[in-house]
């Protein structure tokens, strides 16, 4: 185990980016969550971060714009530590990204994808100057689930009827629909 | 340790810093995402405190159990 002791950004709006889809194999775009403030109140459900979904090819369009209720926001203690804090008013309500802003992330995760030739799960953070940093990049896991639409990618083998499906962690049956697609032979 | 954090550390008045896991197996198999603890805005003189909860933070019961409920067995530590 190493720790990273990286500068300190004291970010104003901060968030995740996908890639893809996390669990849907067949949407490919982009989605961006945002919050107020630093990055933990993105992703520990404490807030419901805007949501942006933007098309990936052949121009970063946004497809869907969920702007949130975000009363508070976590910021850096003077002793050290976070501290939550309200809020202004006039922002609860509006968008923390600027449509350029989006367009800026998007770029990133596509660019970020490209080079690690995967699907990149992107902390992101706006410093006070408004410089968008890339705080994180790692693999997403793309989870299929066994929707329809995963199941259109993967339709039973003809001749095998499955005797196994919609395995749902955490348990074993995970384990099982994701490696082995249970089939036997009818004939 | 402590001279050989203040002698990386930025130049400023009172330096803040984000610290981070990096565990092996880290983003292999299971990814880890947010298994362990990351602690944000540290001040200088809680850098050694802060690095041995993070180190600590390989044992709690939800990271402990985050291998084993995905179906994966690890016998050794990150």
């Amino acid at each position: 185990m190493s720790v990273a002791c990286l500068q300190m950004v004291e970010s104003v709006a901060s968030g995740v980016l996908y890639s893809h889809h996390p669990y849907n194999l067949l949407d490919d775009n982009i989605i961006v969550s945002a919050v107020w403030g630093l990055g933990p109140y993105a992703v520990d459900g404490h807030i419901t971060p805007d949501t942006l979904v933007v098309s990936k090819d052949p121009e970063s369009v946004v497809i869907e714009s969920k702007i949130s209720h975000k009363p508070v926001q976590l910021v850096s203690n003077p002793d050290g530590g976070l501290m939550e804090i309200p809020v202004a008013i006039d922002r609860c309500d509006a968008a923390c990204l600027r449509p350029e802003q989006v367009q800026t992330l998007a770029e990133y995760a596509r660019k970020l994808e490209e080079h690690y030739r995967c699907a990149q799960d992107i902390e992101w953070a706006m410093d006070p100057t408004g410089r968008l940093l890339v705080l994180q990049t790692r693999p997403l896991r793309v989870q299929a689930t066994l929707d329809e639409a995963s199941e259109a990618l993967s339709p039973p083998v003809e001749g095998y009827p499955v005797l196994v499906a919609r395995g749902r962690w955490p348990s074993l049956a995970w384990v099982a629909a994701r490696y082995t697609m249970c089939v036997t032979r009818t004939t | 340790m402590t001279q050989r954090l203040r002698n990386g550390s930025i130049d400023v008045e009172s330096p803040r810093v984000s610290m981070r896991s990096s565990a092996i197996g880290e983003d292999s198999e299971l990814s880890f995402a947010g298994q362990y603890l990351s602690l944000l805005n540290v001040p200088e003189n809680q850098l050694l405190q802060s690095y041995k909860f993070i180190v600590a933070s390989v044992y709690t019961p939800r990271a402990i159990s985050y291998p084993s409920t995905r179906g994966f067995v690890t016998k050794t530590s990150p």
